[in-house]
């Protein structure tokens, strides 16, 4: 995964609503296994939906 | 006499009225309240807020008043704990060690039990429970007192701890990993058991400082409540609980639920003490099967991220705190501040110096003290330690980064600080040592040139009032 100057790797990850397209970050924590078949909950439209499904993914 | 929220905000009304500002148009609990705050927050002004008629999400006013900003200022949370504002490092400590045995009550006795609610009843939505911060996925109680127990010693923990309200009887539970909370939790689901869980509202604010006091485990906080308090805290149990869980008779709300096992969802992102909004993350749910309350019910709501959330509920327990354990390797330790510009990662230490080597001793000392300190800054006696413009001009011109710099590598860490690289728990900490040299000899001035100040008896000759109008002086420019 890409390193950010000055922090290195990232701890969250960007997420682009299905939905209603707009953004916001998780955490890292999503994509271990205990975690991984979480939903995500858009805080702006309320969705819920498989990190897969978003329409852009940055830093994962 | 009998201490809850009410007394404190009756005797803050009569003996400060110019401190409470009391809002009675409607005001929505979405991001309205907590924007009002903030920009009281930007002017360093900081009254406790009341709103007569707060606005629900679904556009109702509430039959509950909203009360926040009950714990930002230093100048009235320290006169409330009868302490001196600038000495707070140095007296709190004492106080807080103090411990009174609470007093069990009977439901009669117990405001708190005025209304129940249980099952399909339970509707948390009708309290003005506030959203915060534009990335909030929705209304959050940010002074949530939770209670849990060990189920292997019965003893109870308390800690203030966010709880998202998602509908009327399901909340997201976001325990810290290093919390006695998350601990009780590890037990109840090793035992296969949802962990019970009382989460209590709305309380006298010196109660809410010893609730938040860090203390062993397993250590129930309702002894340093009341040692803080200055007076026994009446308990009585919760409905579904019993004695199981005792939670206070004074306090507002009062919230009872389970913590499932191994349910897990998404929870935040959410804006923290940092002044960050942290990231969206796995975390438990509370199912809460019942509520009681008091029928005129204050609902206390915080300023999460502003001065309300680090004065009274953090930084003074964090002075007294670094202040206890440095003193005890570096006795010529004078005083400490934990500034809100900081928001709990930088403390200011002030020594005399006596000899060399005080000022790194007392970095080294104060880092173990808390992870969330990052940054500690140590000067003279003669710096006014809560004059930040002060201790910036200690660094400028006290310190040279190659000689005074501490820098701790792989330091444990809170993780709610962005700067920190993935995982998340460990980081870099230090502190700079910006104090002059001690003297060259016991009786000699120290080895540092003299800052520049009049003649004493010409400073005290002239008199501001002599020449200048005092209603002038505040409409002269000001500069940064």
């Amino acid at each position: 995964m890409p390193d950010v100057e000055k922090i290195g790797t990232p701890k969250e990850v960007w997420i682009r609503c299905p939905q209603c397209n707009q953004i916001f970050y998780i955490h890292r924590l999503f994509y271990e296994p205990k975690y991984n078949q979480l939903k995500l909950h858009c805080p702006f439209c309320h969705t819920e939906f498989e990190k897969e499904k978003a329409s852009r993914i940055w830093g994962a | 006499m009998l201490k809850n929220l009410r007394t404190y905000l009756a005797e803050l009304e009569e003996k400060h009225p110019e401190a409470v500002l009391r809002i009675r148009k409607p005001l929505k609990v979405a991001y309205e309240i907590t924007a009002l705050q903030r920009k009281l927050d930007s002017l360093n002004r900081y009254p406790v807020i009341i709103v007569d008629r707060p606005i629900l999400d679904n556009g109702e006013e509430s039959p509950f008043p909203v009360v926040t900003n009950l714990t930002a200022s230093r100048e009235l949370c320290a006169e409330m704990l009868e302490l001196d504002p600038r000495r707070v490092a140095i007296e709190y400590g004492s106080r807080a060690a103090k411990r009174v045995e609470p007093v069990r009550v009977g439901e009669k006795e117990a405001p708190v039990k005025e209304i129940k609610e249980r099952g399909e009843e339970v509707d948390l939505l009708k309290f003005p429970i506030l959203t915060h911060n534009y990335m909030d996925p929705g209304p959050y109680i940010g002074t949530g007192f939770v209670t849990t127990y060990d189920p292997d010693t019965g003893i109870d923990n308390t800690a203030l701890q966010r709880i998202w309200v998602k509908s009327p009887r399901r909340t997201g539970y976001w325990p810290a990993i290093v919390t006695h909370n998350m601990r009780n939790l590890e037990k109840w689901w090793g035992r296969g058991e949802a962990m019970p869980v009382a989460v209590w509202i709305g309380h006298h604010p010196a109660g809410l400082s010893g609730a938040q006091s860090r203390l062993g485990y397993p250590e129930s906080h309702y002894p340093a409540m009341g040692g803080l308090l200055g007076e026994a805290v009446r308990l009585v149990p919760t409905e579904t609980f019993g004695d199981n869980i005792l939670v206070p008779a004074d306090a507002e709300i009062v919230i009872e639920g389970y913590v499932p096992k191994d349910v897990f969802e998404a929870e935040g992102p959410f804006g923290e003490y940092p002044g960050y909004i942290g990231p969206q993350r796995p975390s438990q749910v509370i199912e809460v099967v019942c509520v009681t309350y008091r029928r005129d019910a204050i609902y206390h709501g915080l300023g999460v991220g502003l001065a309300d959330h680090l004065v009274l509920l953090g930084n003074f327990p964090l002075e007294a705190r670094i202040y206890n354990i440095v003193k005890s390797v570096v006795p010529e330790l004078l005083n400490v501040f934990v500034p809100i510009s900081g928001r709990r990662n930088h403390a200011y230490l002030q020594v005399k110096k006596t000899r060399p080597g005080i000022g790194k001793e007392a970095i080294m000392a104060a880092l173990p003290v808390d992870s969330r300190v990052k940054h500690i800054f140590v000067v003279d006696e003669d710096v006014d330690l809560f004059n930040e413009g002060d201790i910036l001009w200690s660094v400028a011109y006290r310190s040279q980064w190659d000689k005074d710099l501490v820098v701790v590598k792989g330091a444990s860490v809170f993780p709610l600080d962005p700067s920190v690289p993935a995982p998340g728990d460990v980081g870099t900490r230090g502190g700079i040592d910006a104090t002059c040299p001690p003297p060259i000899e016991p009786g000699l001035p120290r080895y540092y040139l003299m800052t520049n100040k009049s003649p004493d008896e010409v400073a005290a000759s002239i008199n501001l009032e002599d020449y200048v109008d005092k209603k002038q002086i505040h409409r002269f420019p000001t500069s940064y």
